[in-house]
């Protein structure tokens, strides 16, 4: 099953998986047994020249790497302009990058050199070597396949610069979109991190949640502070799309979201311990982050219920109600769409992911894929599509950092819930703040944050700190933080922010900023 | 989402917001700036040489990008690339900010990626001539191009004299490759981490 495909001009690079029936209760794809094929097919090349390559998920993420690093080198290569220019020659050591060479590579000749064929790659097929790329002069690149070695293609590929463009395109692209993915294959069991006591949380939070809507339906006829919520329909609830809460719209892009207000029994639907990891002498790549849904150790599982949540639960509340649904207070929005019954009929969907699942594991992971309506994701995930998550931010809009996406918002608020909200930040200190400097961070920005006219999104940053409280370093996520960091009174790299910390840790806290001047902040991760 | 469809306009690979957090995770020494201001002052001019493009453009794409508070102006864009050291007259006098850096690199790189399916004609009729041994210059696009830089080059910058044509067009010849990488969606990931890749050395 094709799950992606990625076309530029000379190459094209297909991915394949198997969904997880994980993917459910991770709210994203998860992928198992993931494989690609790369088809450098340059129409300019004839068809002998083409070659294609195969291979699982860590030789792809190899190759990616191996391409990737080669093209930073060609790019931030040691001529710097001045030297270069002005002492021309003496200092850059003989070598196909030397100016020699690479007046030379305009002579470019296709044909591979049978020397380097011989001493670059003996047996590399048989041997786990990486792929590796060098250059022949300015124009032309050779990619020693290494142990991808086809056997039509030789260990040896000669590559134009257009060809490594478009391949490393085609492989960040897919970096970015598909390996940034959750896979249960190659990543090594982490008992008691942080992932784990996530999902712990997440089945808490989603228990709870659904507990206490089931119970806030009861009043939501009554209450004021329906108007946010979706009118019921009555006469065909499994139809009532998500987005018809008007807030929810105002974010989110009018895309159908089918997720029809499930609520689950989530006690009783815990996720089936996944396979154990297979690969997991895998060398991750760096820019992975841990897997979001780490299998479940089997002895905590009778009590995660027990365990206070470590999320917000979907209504943003830091203060309110983090034990149980039920405690929400009476202004309490009511942003799930009011249905209770199961949805009959979601072909595309087979389980939709209740809209009240607090959607903390996705946060660390990477980019999502946006979602999309389901005739344009039908066709293009062949996996169960995520099912989107209440995501007020930009859903539509890819996470701008590969590294880490923005956070799956909360469900919108209402004035009610901040003033309740408010209420409770005055105390400053929440269950949610496992250090001081989180509440310290919220106090700094309770104070400053002043939303510009205007602005709709939330703003997310993720500030990484200092031993000393200082600030390291701000990644904002996605445009709209990026755009609108100016006016956040955002400190400086650098400058004071909270008190030191004593564990000698650098915690990192997400710092969320809503239009409506509420402040939330939490700890991402202590490393 | 990039579309899964052979891309035959590569310019459709724009659009992507300009991710200054990727930037702001690294950032250069103060003594790597200099070096940094000559490089990015040529990536701007291997641009102008190539696309004709102007300030207007440098300065439309800024203001898209949100960047008016580092490049308001053409007095603010000019004394941002009058702050390259080998730049005749007052060369280097500006002192260059790291912020204003990272604004050069997203500018640089939004253009890189409008005049994608340029850049990658002229370096697709390059890896022509080559092929075919053949003198880029007796291709008009590549030949203008060159033309361009090194007129241009040599109008601005101190060590012009010191430079023969031949190395002016292999500096501009690898600024076009360069250009290429730079108008990815991760290019200006790219550029910032090559500037400071050169500016250690």
């Amino acid at each position: 099953m094709v799950l992606k495909r990625y076309t530029p001009p000379t190459c094209t690079l297909e991915i394949t998986a198997k969904s997880s029936p994980l993917s459910r209760w991770a709210g994203q794809p998860v992928f198992k047994s993931l494989s690609f094929e790369l088809r450098l097919d340059d129409p300019r090349l004839p068809d002998t020249e083409h070659v294609t390559l195969r291979g699982d998920r860590i030789q792809l993420e190899t190759l990616h790497e191996a391409v990737s690093n080669y093209v930073q080198n060609l790019l931030g290569e040691s001529r710097d302009w001045e030297s270069n220019l002005n002492s021309q020659r003496g200092r850059i050591p003989a070598g196909p990058d030397s100016p020699e060479a690479a007046r030379n590579a305009v002579i470019f000749d296709r044909a591979v050199n049978t020397s380097e064929l011989a001493t670059s790659a003996p047996n590399t097929s048989y041997l786990p070597v990486p792929p590796r790329l060098e250059p022949r002069g300015l124009l032309a690149h050779n990619l020693f396949l290494g142990s991808l070695s086809a056997v039509e293609s030789g260990p040896v590929v000669p590559l134009s610069t257009l060809q490594l463009f478009d391949l490393a395109t085609a492989l960040d692209d897919c970096a970015a979109e598909v390996m940034a993915l959750p896979n249960l294959n190659r990543e090594p069991r982490q008992p008691l991190s942080s992932p784990w006591l996530k999902v712990a949380a997440m089945l808490v939070a989603s228990a709870g949640l659904t507990t206490g809507i089931l119970k806030m339906l009861d009043r939501a006829a009554t209450s004021p502070q329906t108007a946010t919520a979706p009118a019921p329909a009555p006469a065909n609830p499994q139809l009532a799309p998500a987005p018809g809460n008007p807030q929810l719209a105002a974010g989110v892009s009018p895309s159908p979201v089918p997720a029809v207000p499930t609520p689950p029994a989530p006690t009783p639907g815990l996720p089936p311990l996944p396979p154990p990891p297979i690969n997991t002498a895998a060398s991750p790549s760096p820019s992975l982050p841990p897997i979001a849904l780490a299998p479940n150790p089997p002895s905590n599982r009778p009590s995660p219920i027990q365990q206070p949540p470590l999320l917000f639960p979907p209504n943003g509340s830091t203060a309110s109600a983090p034990q149980s649904a039920p405690a929400f207070p009476q202004g309490q929005t009511i942003t799930i769409p009011a249905p209770e019954e199961p949805p009959i009929s979601a072909p595309q969907a087979p389980a939709p992911v209740p809209y009240v699942l607090p959607p903390l594991p996705p946060r660390l992971a990477p980019a999502v894929p946006p979602p999309l309506p389901p005739s344009l994701s039908a066709s293009r995930f062949p996996v169960p599509p995520p099912q989107p998550f209440p995501s007020p931010i930009e859903p539509i809009v890819p996470p701008a950092s590969t590294e880490l996406p923005p956070l799956e918002d909360a469900q919108p608020t209402t004035e009610s819930e901040d003033n309740n909200q408010a209420a409770a930040s005055k105390k400053n200190r929440t269950l949610f703040d496992t250090i001081p400097q989180v509440s310290e961070a919220r106090t700094y920005f309770e104070e400053r944050w002043k939303p510009p006219e205007g602005m709709e999104q939330t703003l997310e940053y993720s500030v990484l700190i200092d031993e000393n409280g200082s600030v390291q370093s701000i990644v904002p996520m996605g445009k709209a933080a990026a755009d609108y960091i100016e006016q956040t009174n955002m400190p400086l790299v650098g400058e004071p922010f909270v008190s030191a910390v004593s564990n000698g840790k650098n915690p990192k806290i997400r710092v969320v900023l809503r239009p409506n001047g509420r402040v939330q902040t939490f700890l991402e991760e202590s490393d | 989402m990039r579309s899964t469809v052979k891309s035959s306009a590569p310019t459709n690979a724009t659009g992507q917001s300009p991710n200054w957090e990727e930037l702001t995770q690294k950032a250069p020494e103060p003594t790597q700036l200099d070096n940094i201001k000559a490089q990015l002052d040529l990536v701007l001019l291997a641009l102008e040489a190539l696309a004709e493009i102007g300030s207007e453009a440098m300065l439309k794409v800024a203001a898209e990008l949100n960047l008016e508070p580092m490049v308001a102006d053409r007095v603010a864009l000019w004394r941002l690339r009058q702050s390259n050291p080998l730049r005749k007259g007052h060369g280097g006098r500006k002192k260059l900010d790291v912020e204003e850096a990272r604004s050069l690199v997203l500018i640089s790189c939004h253009l890189a990626k409008q005049h994608q399916a340029l850049i990658r004609r002229a370096v697709a009729l390059l890896e022509q001539m080559a092929e075919q041994n053949r003198e880029p210059h007796t291709i008009a696009l590549l030949g203008d191009y060159i033309d361009r830089f090194s007129n241009t080059y040599g109008s601005r910058m101190e060590d012009a004299e010191n430079l023969s044509a031949r190395e002016l067009t292999d500096l501009a010849l690898k600024l076009l490759i360069d250009l290429l990488f730079y108008s990815s969606p991760g290019g200006h990931r790219r550029l910032w981490l090559a500037l400071l890749d050169r500016a250690k050395n």
